[in-house]
């Protein structure tokens, strides 16, 4: 155990910058995770959210400058992700197109997109500086972010006030919806009948559920929560925006919905997991010691697990039976 | 569930007739996203028509251009042909991108730490390769068919697992300690030492100067053959397109669909292993941590451009070689951020792959297929 207490990991495990970054990045997977666990549960695989949440970023950052105003940005945010959404929804409910094929096709037009009007509305040296709203008046031009909150006192305890009292609102916001998207799915007429349509559309049609509008409504939730991912990261975390700047953090969520087994809870324990990973990943690489020269392989530690958890290794993950399947009324049973 | 629609008509005819049919949805969605790449053009206040004759001079303006488009169609043809093998098995391998990363870790190593001969070396090494990267597509099918876990997800967990991977080989960690695979020689450069043999140049100096064309590209076309030839002339050919079309009818005659899963994944990985190798090979001389960086997201627009076929895949891989290539140029020349493939290459996907819109479109008489046009005044 020696090496242990030498190496330096100690001293990050129980300094609490490592868990509030922890909870930070947890907040920006558990978004969209939510939103993934509510698209899957009606039989539509997401796998769009990346480009969703970085489209968010990007329209978060163009509102929030052009209306002066940050929650503007983040509704803008919300309201792309969902008009995102309802394009994969048209595409994969409507026209019954291959949902992974359509949302690698959004994906890259977002990658794409997002890059190109980086450079054209704000030239090569990218988008301006940024101003905290609370801290002095910010300027016409400026990005004006989300500024953290200290909750009343409680963020002066030592150590845990830090953690959980230092935190952006959304962090907050993201906590309830998880509580509320549980509720929906299942103490809800609606969030039984979302699950219905995802594991067995035909029954549920037969019941006199309209398959189709469910599966619009959950898909559209979804995008709606990773474009509030997307405002949360460009706003409250990095406060601009950057050419693909999610880095994958779609992917993770999705990776959560599986390892949390397609529940709101089981995916947001995923993804304290996952950031834990992640913030543990960058604390790491800028300290020093023998653990350290592996902190890039931390960093593969979500995409494993998740692996792992699909080969059913840590209990069966099963998939919603229509998950990803298209509804066609008119095919024979 | 069956990822890929197969029109019925299609299997049955054949090999010719599928390409004569099939081409005309993935012209449609070139032809789409051309028109609304040039929106955004205008929209962004530059002029679509400078921007599109600049890409295209940029690709096919000089012998020089042809034979860079060309170069960087290569590794797109072997990518492309894996995600349409896999395709054909009803699979949808979105991780041709790491297993070409894998794929790339092992060639390179064989490269630069045997002293060989290059008529030995490169053989192995790209044999190494080919072991890679069916390795960790064999490993999603084995999961899919063992586990039932999907393959779409295991292949992206596994692009970031092979990403981080080769990061964590090539690069130095920002306090400076050197990767493993890391060149000592020049501290802190993420890449590997060069290799110790390249694939010789196909194209006469006179012809092109300095031109890169390497064997690669017969080595990708010989690919491409034997990727038609295992579909259409061998039995396990033949199961493999039966899993795909119905694996449920397969089961049904007797073909063990788990195995021909697993079957299916293994020659996909090989063909992005290869397509590792040969770039190493032939243009890139060392691994760097910049190799190939879109080659396996590419090439599923490839394989569906192609529409699964060895002619179409070659064909596709041209048309976004002639997009990287040009590209570059039009970027440097026109001013326009390349940044525009990525978008027309995200809505060519699209069209394609939400066919149905564009039959939806033409039955709305907002664009013209004569041909799908007359298929439905027969049924």
């Amino acid at each position: 155990m020696n090496w242990l207490i030498n190496s330096g990991v100690w001293t990050t495990l129980i300094n609490a910058d490592l868990w509030q970054s922890t909870l930070r990045e947890s907040t920006l997977l558990a978004l969209p995770a939510i939103g993934g666990v509510i698209a899957e549960r009606s039989g539509v695989v997401n796998i769009a959210m990346e480009g969703m949440i970085l489209t968010g970023c990007f329209i978060s950052v163009f509102i929030s400058i052009h209306a002066h105003n940050a929650a503007a940005g983040l509704l803008a945010a919300i309201a792309l992700g969902g008009a995102m959404a309802a394009v994969l929804a048209f595409a994969a409910v409507r026209l019954k197109a291959n949902q992974i094929i359509v949302g690698v096709a959004i994906n890259l037009v977002a990658l794409g997109l997002t890059s190109y009007l980086n450079v054209a509305v704000w030239g090569q040296n990218g988008a301006p500086a940024s101003c905290a709203p609370s801290g002095g008046a910010c300027k016409s031009g400026q990005i004006l972010t989300i500024p953290d909150w200290s909750v009343w006192q409680l963020n002066k305890i030592p150590g845990v006030g830090q953690i959980f009292f230092q935190q952006n609102p959304i962090f907050y916001l993201m906590l309830l919806l998880v509580v509320l998207a549980h509720v929906f799915l299942f103490r809800t007429k609606i969030g039984l009948r979302i699950r219905a349509v995802g594991e067995h559309p035909r029954a549920a049609d037969t019941a006199g559920i309209n398959v189709q509008a469910l599966r619009y409504l959950a898909v559209i939730l979804s995008g709606m929560l990773s474009g509030l991912a997307g405002g949360y990261l460009a706003l409250a975390v990095s406060g601009t925006f950057n050419d693909n700047m999610t880095s994958g953090a779609g992917f993770i969520a999705l990776a959560a919905v599986i390892f949390g087994k397609w529940t709101p809870f089981g995916a947001f324990g995923a993804t304290l997991l996952f950031g834990f990973g992640l913030a543990l990943w960058h604390t790491l690489q800028n300290t020093t010691g023998p653990v350290q020269d592996y902190s890039t392989l931390i960093a593969a530690l979500p995409y494993v697990l998740t692996i792992v958890a699909l080969a059913g290794f840590v209990g069966r993950a099963t998939a919603p039976a229509a998950d990803g399947i298209p509804y066609d009324p008119a095919e024979a049973a | 569930m069956s990822l890929v629609s197969v029109d019925e008509d299609t299997v049955q005819r054949g090999f010719s007739y599928e390409w004569a049919s099939g081409a005309i949805i993935p012209v449609t969605a070139v032809v789409l996203a051309l028109i609304i790449g040039a929106l955004i053009v205008r929209v962004s206040g530059s002029d679509p028509w400078n921007a599109y004759s600049q890409l295209f001079n940029g690709a096919f303006g000089s012998a020089y251009n042809i034979s860079e488009t060309l170069v960087a169609a290569i590794p797109l043809i072997l990518a492309g042909l894996s995600v349409a093998f896999a395709f054909r098995a009803g699979l949808f391998n979105i991780g041709a991108q790491g297993q070409i990363l894998i794929a790339a870790l092992l060639s390179a190593w064989v490269g630069y730490s045997l002293n060989l001969p290059g008529v030995i070396l490169i053989p192995l090494a790209l044999i190494a390769g080919i072991l890679g990267g069916a390795a960790a597509a064999g490993l999603a099918g084995l999961l899919k068919a063992w586990r039932g876990a999907h393959e779409v997800i295991t292949t992206i967990m596994m692009n970031y697992i092979a990403l981080y991977l080769s990061q964590y080989l090539l690069e130095s960690t920002p306090l400076g300690t050197p990767g493993p695979m890391q060149q000592h020689a020049q501290p802190g450069f993420p890449g590997t030492p060069p290799l110790n043999a390249s694939l010789p140049i196909i194209v006469p100096s006179s012809w092109v100067a300095n031109g890169r064309l390497h064997a690669g590209l017969i080595i990708a076309l010989v690919a491409a053959l034997l990727f038609w030839f295992i579909l259409w002339r061998t039995t396990l050919g033949y199961k493999i397109r039966a899993v795909g079309l119905n694996p449920k009818a397969a089961a049904y005659g007797g073909i063990n669909v788990g195995w021909n899963i697993v079957l299916a994944m293994l020659i996909a990985g090989a063909f992005a292993g290869l397509a590792a190798g040969v770039s190493l090979f032939g243009t890139e001389h060392q691994l760097t941590d910049t190799f190939l960086p879109t080659a396996g997201f590419d090439a599923i627009a490839v394989a569906l451009l192609g529409r699964n076929t060895a002619p179409g895949v070659i064909l596709g891989a041209i048309l976004f070689g002639a997009f990287e290539h040009g590209g570059a140029l039009m970027q440097s020349s026109a001013g326009i951020s390349s940044h525009l493939i990525e978008i027309l290459q995200g809505l060519i996907i699209f069209f394609i792959g939400a066919d149905a819109l564009v039959r939806y479109l033409a039955r709305h008489g907002v664009i013209h297929l004569p041909r799908l046009q007359r298929k439905e005044a027969v049924a």
